[in-house]
């Protein structure tokens, strides 16, 4: 066996290694996938699709961010990439996402390498500001180059009629919800195979001690751009899958600050560096923005879903700073506890 | 081309008022915070109703200066107490995201109350469009006030921090806590003081522009943005440097809105930002720690 042949198998037994570790977590992806079955309601089944979409971006901000703890805001600009490789490639050659995808992750690539650069030189907050600038200065670069990218009315698709898988057009919403619910586990998967790799031990020593890290002869900024590319890659074929998806890009609202703020904080508030831990937030987040922006839309100036989504940022800061998916593990050991209690009684 | 500069350096001076209040608030609790443009926000509708309230319609809204600030240290100090100050001293991650959703329930929280609607105050013409033209420049009433109003209240700073009590206090506790406290400075008070005074900065300048912009709720989102590149480009925890870091920024913006568009002036901005952090990764007065 070469060597990159037991690399791979080891990913792959790591990644059933973690199935057989969360029962429940293989539960719950059965019940997702046999909901649509179930709901009949097209409006939650397209709240979903939303969920796994973002589920799968948090989990690729969660290479850098929780594996590095390298708090990054560019999140949107390669979700746009993405976006705008696979509308601009279909619009001017018919180019099927499949392919145009591949386009979306050189050009991801090759940006995240050139913000990489100077902004992987700071630390800490120095480093989350310097995003902050990157996402404007690609949102306002759309805008100002209309030729190409239409401006800040951005591009549509159209109507597209030839239903296919290969150019992504689908009869039924079902669809594009397994689409994205494969793609979401994807994602897991490549983040597990990261976290068991050895640059997942090594992102985690950068994020323990930088300095300590650096003299034991890794090299940090190296590795930060390694995970960077790994998690633009992730995000800008979520960006291209996306679009197909919406029909339309719009660099304000893509291309967003909220954008990037909501891709983090679903990945934080879930619980950095965990695997579901951006599946969790995902499912709490969402949900909450769609359906208060849906029911309460003429309630007190429509502010109510983002207030309320501040309202419970500052709360699970507040009150469990970790994310909300060790709440799993002060379950698990609440039963552990009993069941042992239990069994004592018992004898 | 004098006179886009001067313009520039007039509307600089408040961002500099801005950024000054969040350097304040870092410097003594190492703290950034997010939620600076959302203070201003607040300044501005504090002054929208109290003006509403009390101010005959057309008169200059400038002496409602006095309440503005004392409305704007009771909010900081309450807001403070609430939520941050219970992140002072913990993981960067943390008063990043609290002070993120705290930016977002107050602008959405104020657009449940006031609506998305854009509104402005309605000051008399003369004041909106008079300007005072020496040696041939021409200089608008209210940046020229808003220029010095800025100019003053960041010498006030200045004074505090260097010849007050609670400025020496404010300047201990930024440099060591610990030691701070057993000398005995009550660090609480100081960082209700630093987080209010921060607030109130914020608020004031909400003011100095409510004659300049329309008030609505997500306004905040531009000026965070501004003063936070304008702080870091003037090296974080430095006053000095947040005033320069904030006319920089304010030159910057007008030199590349008059000749380019008014949308390549944000491309600029963060470009200046980045192309400095490249060369000073603690900005321009920084005094960053040497890494090994």
């Amino acid at each position: 066996m070469s060597r990159t042949d037991r690399k791979n198998s080891l990913h792959i037994k790591s990644v059933f290694h973690v199935l057989r570790q969360n029962p429940i977590a293989v539960i719950i992806v059965l019940v997702f996938a046999l909901f649509p079955a179930v709901c009949g309601n097209i409006y939650f089944i397209n709240v979903v699709i939303e969920v796994f979409f973002f589920a799968a971006l948090g989990i690729a901000w969660n290479v850098l961010g929780g594996l590095a703890k390298q708090i990054s805001w560019s999140s949107a600009c390669f979700f746009t990439i993405g976006a705008y490789a696979g509308i601009m490639m279909y619009l001017s050659a018919g180019v099927s996402p499949w392919i145009s995808m591949f386009i979306g992750i050189a050009a991801a690539c090759l940006f995240a390498l050139v913000i990489g650069a100077p902004c992987f030189r700071l630390r800490g907050v120095f480093f989350s500001i310097a995003t902050i600038s990157c996402t404007t200065i690609l949102r306002q670069c759309l805008i100002v180059f209309k030729n190409i990218t239409g401006g800040s009315v951005g591009l549509n698709f159209g109507i597209r009629k030839n239903y296919s898988l290969w150019m992504l057009t689908f009869r039924s919403k079902t669809d594009f919800y397994y689409l994205s619910l494969i793609w979401m586990l994807a994602c897991v998967a490549i983040f597990v195979a990261v976290k068991h790799a050895r640059l997942g031990y090594y992102l985690r020593a950068v994020r323990e001690d930088e300095d300590a890290a650096a003299s034991l002869g890794i090299i940090p900024s190296k590795l930060k751009t390694k995970a960077f590319l790994i998690s633009a890659a992730m995000m800008s074929v979520t960006g291209t899958l996306y679009v197909f998806r919406l029909g339309y890009v719009d660099p304000n609202a893509l291309c967003a600050h909220d954008i990037s703020v909501k891709i983090g904080l679903i990945a934080i508030l879930g619980g950095m560096g965990t695997t579901w831990g951006p599946v969790l937030g995902a499912f709490i987040i969402i949900p909450l923005l769609e359906l208060c922006n849906y029911y309460l839309q003429d309630f007190a100036g429509g502010g109510a879903g983002y207030a309320l989504y501040g309202l419970l940022i500052v709360l699970i800061v507040l009150l469990r700073p970790s994310g909300l998916i060790t709440l799993a593990d002060v379950i698990r050991e609440k039963m552990a506890k009993r069941k042992a209690a239990g069994s004592a009684k018992g004898v | 081309m004098i006179q886009v500069i001067i313009n520039g350096l007039l509307i600089g001076a408040v961002y500099s008022l801005i950024a000054v209040g969040l350097t304040m608030i870092h410097g003594v609790m190492k703290i950034v915070n997010f939620a600076q443009g959302e203070l201003l926000m607040v300044g501005m509708y504090v002054t929208y109703v109290l003006y509403g309230a009390f101010v005959a319609e057309g008169s200059a809204p400038y002496f409602l200066i006095v309440p503005v600030c004392i409305i704007m240290f009771l909010f900081g100090a309450l807001v403070f107490k609430v939520s941050v100050s219970h992140v002072v001293g913990k993981s960067e991650t943390s008063y990043i995201i609290l002070t993120i959703g705290m930016s977002y329930l107050l602008r959405y929280g104020f657009q449940m109350i006031f609506g998305s609607n854009y509104q402005s105050i309605p000051v008399s013409e003369s004041l909106k469009f008079g300007s005072i033209t020496i040696g041939g420049i021409v200089f608008t009433t209210t940046r020229l006030i808003a220029f010095f109003a800025a100019l003053i209240f960041t010498i006030f700073v200045n004074y505090l921090l260097s010849s007050t009590d609670i400025g020496r206090a404010m300047r201990a506790t930024s440099e060591n806590k610990t030691v701070a406290t057993s000398l005995g400075v009550n660090a609480k008070i100081v960082y209700i003081v630093a987080f209010g005074l921060g607030t109130v900065f914020a608020g004031v300048s909400g003011l100095l522009v409510t004659p300049l912009y329309m008030i609505y709720p997500s306004v905040g989102a531009v000026f965070s943005t501004i003063a936070m590149s304008a702080m870091v480009l003037g090296g974080l925890g430095n006053i000095k440097g947040a005033m320069i870091g904030g006319m920089i920024i304010g030159v910057v913006e007008a030199l590349s809105s008059t000749y380019l568009t008014t949308n390549v002036s944000q491309i600029f901005i963060n470009l200046v930002l980045i192309l400095i952090l490249i060369f000073k990764p603690y900005g321009l007065f920084g005094k960053g720690v040497r890494i090994a």
